[in-house]
């Protein structure tokens, strides 16, 4: 297998049950959990602290949305794999974070399986 | 000599080299199918294992709920369900997970088949438990007593028992998680591994399929020599460029079209020269500015290394659009386009892109969806209500409501075993057909083709053998559909009624004294004289329509229906109008057989109201059509699985006849909206057996078919609503 | 598209959410109409508002007692009151998201609300009839209701 590669993953959402299931719900070797951020603002400041290699995001929140915030983060760290995840799954949208820096694009509802699936692609695409 | 052996040489050589790449070519695709196979098992495996990962911590909140259900005394059944599936399910995947490794030819890596094996060894004893638990009957659990609910012995044993598993077991569990997670990441190791094998397999292929072109290529060169060959070969090559019936063609980083494109690309873009122009700038015309935002976005997407081949793809925007292209002089039309997009940049810096026109199969779909929703202008409503008898249509618009209720209430009933729902579709489906009959006899088209629609799905309900809630949906948004439209009729009523009176129209008719004056028919309650006016009016244009529909010559005669009395009126109306329907449907035969065997060519229809006996009164429905065939009840009823072949043997004549009166049962061949579903003997047959009547049939084969029925003059009329 | 297919949309999304995010598939009941009454809601609804080719309205209601063991499957500890916003507010969000997708740009879709109780009346459209889509999960009794105008 390959060499034991730490990642950092955090998870932004503005909905507590979200962030809680993502925390649980990742079970991939390797990534490690590091923080949860309920808004876009909450995410560039713990950004800095945290210095997490993998983000989830969602796309509607309250205080930033999740693609100016892609764009920031991706700014600050090229490096940086982000993960939409959104309802708003039509097709401009997805261009759209894809366009700010996102590297993949999940769709509400997720099953466990399908996050994980998200996040291998995340880390091996 | 030498020259010849020259020759030889030439000929030889390149047919020698082709068979041997094409051989070697083969043996490569062949190993690589075995090995996608086996890939395709592994990753098979990896997906079980996940699926089985997610288990434990399933099967830990079931037991929970299980052990605060039995704290709290409260009905844990439906958490013992799902540990007893989830249970065998698992049992199930962990043997194909097994399987599926074997298939795969992985058993033998140490890593895989160790994790397997101490995953199932922790699996067995969390099973076995498990099963036992399984056995718990969930009405045992608990005794009432003064003190209140208490847990029976039954019930304290399943709570040890679950107690123990969640404490005993933990361990357990925490070592089947982790075993499994390695399991599946030594799986996924082995995906990702077996696929890049594979991938280098393909590599390989690619290789030599390109040498092999290349020396083909060369060959080719070469017997360019020969005038003939080359033509030949040219010609070829514009065949297939000039057939392709996809527009193929290539973009650069400017998004400008290249020279080299398949013919049928200017026709599916509806431009005259691609070549040159951006693609953005053909697009503009045909699509949305969301759309081409997105396209254009897209476009420059493709061109970054970062963003992985399969994420791209996925947000294709111009996989499916509708454009609109100019037609002939003035006319537009719509097609729909896919477009695929292939970053090839190796081969030059331009990325390979397919168009293909997709209308046939989107048009399809649409096509189906259109042909539900054809609707009637308020113009032409209102010239029909002005032909229609206010009263029939005030009549028609109760009864309808009434059964749009009974509809609403069928479906608001719980019950979701296919039995309720079976019994929910001939409900909905009775009650809308005897408004159809009374609709179609009015002629009004919308009204009675928007009930056709509703039963045309549920006779496709009826016909599946699973039903599931769900399936209602078109039913119910058809509904109200129908109910907005009866009220829009309501509304046009009034409307007409509102009108001023000197229009020409069936609410007028000249004084029988000749004079040149019109006189309204002022709307009065209905008396039973005209009652039995307007039932007859009614009968006579719905025998006129449909005999019209069948191309039949029928007659119709009525006696005695000014003796109805008002509390079966509604339902003789409803008995008549599905019994002339059905005479003139399946009962008169054409003018020419009739002729054939000797009767007049017009049919001819009888119906006659009586007073059979001091208790009941009789309605006779009577026609001198071709006569009920026991040979073909019969069969129609094998084909319908009503009954079985030794039944049908044991049957006599009268209960054979008898079937006709089945739901779902119709001796005709095609469905229209006048007869043929067989909805409607069955229909007359429970609003006779509602008021505690009776229905006799006697039939002649080629002479006549009479149909009576018996209502009974003290009705106890709980259900008559209608 | 008709009338239908948009209903079948919202009926498809509250199953998919039953199938992936608490693994174990829910049911539905026949559909009918709230003819006379406006439907009864349960403890907690979430709400999305509509309008664009049609308007109307979208709502979810659930039981408390459903929504909790769906957090519980969800491997969630916490059953506060918060948290059952949280999981019908989320549930409305999907379906307006899902909504989103299959509709493209013909509605515009509200960010949920979510209600609390039994009080508070939802606001239907004039002239309409609501459709109810009865949700069976379990032994519990969630209700999906659409009403959506020309």
């Amino acid at each position: 297998m390959n060499a034991e590669v730490m990642h950092r993953l955090m998870v932004v959402d503005d909905s507590n049950v979200i962030r809680r299931r993502i925390e649980r719900a990742h079970d991939l070797p390797g990534i490690e959990f590091v923080g949860a951020a309920r808004n876009g603002v909450e995410a560039l400041e713990m950004h800095a602290r945290l210095k997490p290699t993998l983000v989830t995001m969602d796309l509607t929140m309250p205080e930033m949305d999740g693609a100016e915030c892609v764009e920031k983060l991706v700014a600050r760290d090229p490096e940086l794999r982000i993960l939409v995840i959104s309802a708003l799954a039509d097709k401009l949208t997805a261009i759209e974070a894809i366009e700010k820096g996102a590297s993949g694009f999940l769709c509400k509802p997720f099953t466990d399986r399908q996050l994980n699936d998200a996040l291998r692609k995340l880390i091996t695409g | 000599m030498a020259r010849f052996t020259l020759v030889n040489r030439a000929q030889w050589l390149p047919i020698a080299a082709t068979i041997l790449f094409t051989a070697a070519l083969t043996a490569l695709l062949a190993y690589g199918m075995q090995r996608a196979s086996r890939l395709q098992s592994a990753s098979a495996a990896l997906q079980l294992a996940s699926e089985l990962g997610a288990q434990p911590s399933l099967l830990r909140s079931e037991l929970t709920l299980i052990q605060r259900g039995l704290e709290t005394r409260t009905y844990v059944g439906d958490s013992l369900r799902t540990v007893a599936t989830s249970n065998t399910a698992s049992e199930r995947s962990f043997k194909e997970l097994a399987a599926r490794i074997n298939e795969a030819q992985l058993q033998r890596d140490a890593a895989i088949s160790s994790r397997l094996n101490s995953a199932t060894a922790s699996w067995q004893p969390i099973n076995q438990q498990l099963q036992a638990l399984a056995n718990a009957r969930s009405d045992q659990l608990y005794a009432d007593s003064v003190s209140g609910s208490a847990l029976t012995l039954r019930g304290q044993q399943l709570k040890d028992a679950v107690d123990e598993v969640l404490t005993a077991q933990t361990q357990q569990m925490r070592v089947l998680t982790t075993s499994l997670g390695e399991l599946a990441g030594a799986l996924r190791g082995a995906v990702v591994q077996n696929g890049q094998s594979l991938r280098s397999l393909l590599l390989a292929g690619t290789a030599l399929a390109g040498m092999l072109l290349a020396m083909m290529l060369y060959f080719a060169l070469r017997a360019r020599r020969s005038q003939a060959a080359a033509r030949n070969a040219q010609h070829q090559v514009e065949n297939i460029l000039g057939t392709v019936r996809e527009g193929l063609f290539l973009v650069d980083r400017e998004g400008v079209i290249g020279a080299a494109h398949s013919d049928s690309l200017a026709s599916l873009l509806h431009c005259t020269s691609p070549a040159g122009q951006s693609l953005e700038d053909l697009l503009r015309p045909l699509v949305t500015e969301k759309t081409l935002t997105a396209a254009t976005k897209y476009l420059g997407l493709l061109w970054k290394d970062r963003v992985n081949e399969e994420l791209i793809e996925s947000v294709n925007p111009l996989n499916c659009i509708e454009v609109s292209l100019a037609r002939g002089q003035s006319g537009r039309e719509n097609r729909y386009l896919s477009f695929m997009f292939r970053r090839a940049r190796d081969a030059g810096d331009y990325l390979l892109v397919a168009v293909a026109d997709i209308s046939d199969q989107v048009l399809l779909q649409q096509e189906l969806e259109q042909l539900k929703s054809s609707s009637d202008s308020q113009g032409e409503l209102l010239l029909q209500l002005l032909r229609i008898d206010p009263q029939q249509l005030e009549a028609l618009l109760v009864s309808a409501n009434q059964a749009f209720r009974r509809c609403n209430a069928l479906l608001t009933a719980p019950g979701k075993e296919a039995s309720k729902l079976r019994e929910k579709v001939n409900g909905v489906f009775r009650e809308l057909h005897s408004v159809k009959g009374e609709a179609a006899a009015l002629g009004l088209e919308g009204f009675a083709s928007r009930i056709h629609q509703i039963e045309d799905i549920l006779a496709g309900l009826r016909a599946q053998d699973e039903l599931s809630g769900d399936q209602f949906v078109p039913v119910v948004t058809k509904l109200d559909d129908l109910i907005g439209y009866a009220a829009s009729l309501g509304e046009a009523r009034e409307r007409v009624a509102s009108l001023p009176q000197q229009l020409p129209g069936p609410q007028q008719r000249q004084t029988p004294s000749g004079g040149d004056e019109t006189v309204p028919i002022i709307p009065t309650l209905p008396s039973a004289p005209m009652q039995a006016a307007a039932l007859e009016s009614l009968l006579k244009s719905l025998a006129g329509e449909v005999s019209r529909a069948y191309s039949r010559s029928v007659q119709l005669k009525l006696d005695g229906l000014q003796d109805v009395p008002p509390e079966h009126a509604n339902r003789i109306k409803d008995i008549c109008v599905q019994m002339v329907r059905n005479s003139v449907a399946h009962g008169i035969e054409a003018p020419e057989k009739r002729a054939v065997a000797g009767k007049p060519p017009g049919g001819t229809v009888r119906i006659k109201f009586e007073h059979a006996d001091a208790d009941n009164y009789g309605l006779l429905i009577e026609d001198d059509g071709q006569g009920l065939s026991y040979e073909h009840i019969l069969n129609r009823a094998l084909q319908l699985n009503l009954l079985r072949p030794t039944q049908a043997v044991e049957m006599d004549r009268a209960a054979v006849l008898r079937l006709i009166f089945h739901p779902g049962f119709s001796t005709a061949k095609t469905v229209s909206e006048h007869a043929g579903r067989g909805v409607g003997l069955d229909v007359v047959n429970a609003m006779v057996r509602d008021c505690g009547g009776r229905i006799g049939i006697s039939t002649a084969p080629g002479q006549y078919t009479r149909f009576k029925v018996l209502l009974p003059k003290s009705a106890t009329l709980q259900s008559s609503a209608a | 598209m008709a009338l239908e297919s948009d209903v079948a949309v919202f009926v498809d999304g509250v199953l998919r959410y039953f199938q992936n995010t608490v693994q174990q598939a829910a049911e539905c009941g026949t559909p009918y109409l709230a003819m006379d009454a406006d439907p009864e809601t349960s403890d907690y609804t979430g709400i999305i508002r509509i309008d664009g080719r049609r308007e109307g309205m979208v709502a979810f209601t659930a039981p408390k007692s459903m929504l909790s063991v769906m957090l519980m499957r969800m491997q969630e500890t916490d059953m506060g009151h918060d948290n059952l916003c949280d999981l019908v507010g989320e549930i409305a969000n999907t379906l307006s998201g899902n909504a989103r997708r299959d509709f493209g740009a013909q509605f515009n879709i509200s960010v949920p609300t979510v209600v609390f109780g039994r009080s508070g009346p939802l606001q239907y459209p004039d002239s309409t009839r609501p459709i109810v889509i009865p949700i069976h999960w379990r032994n519990y009794n969630a209700r999906l209701i659409v009403c959506l105008k020309d």
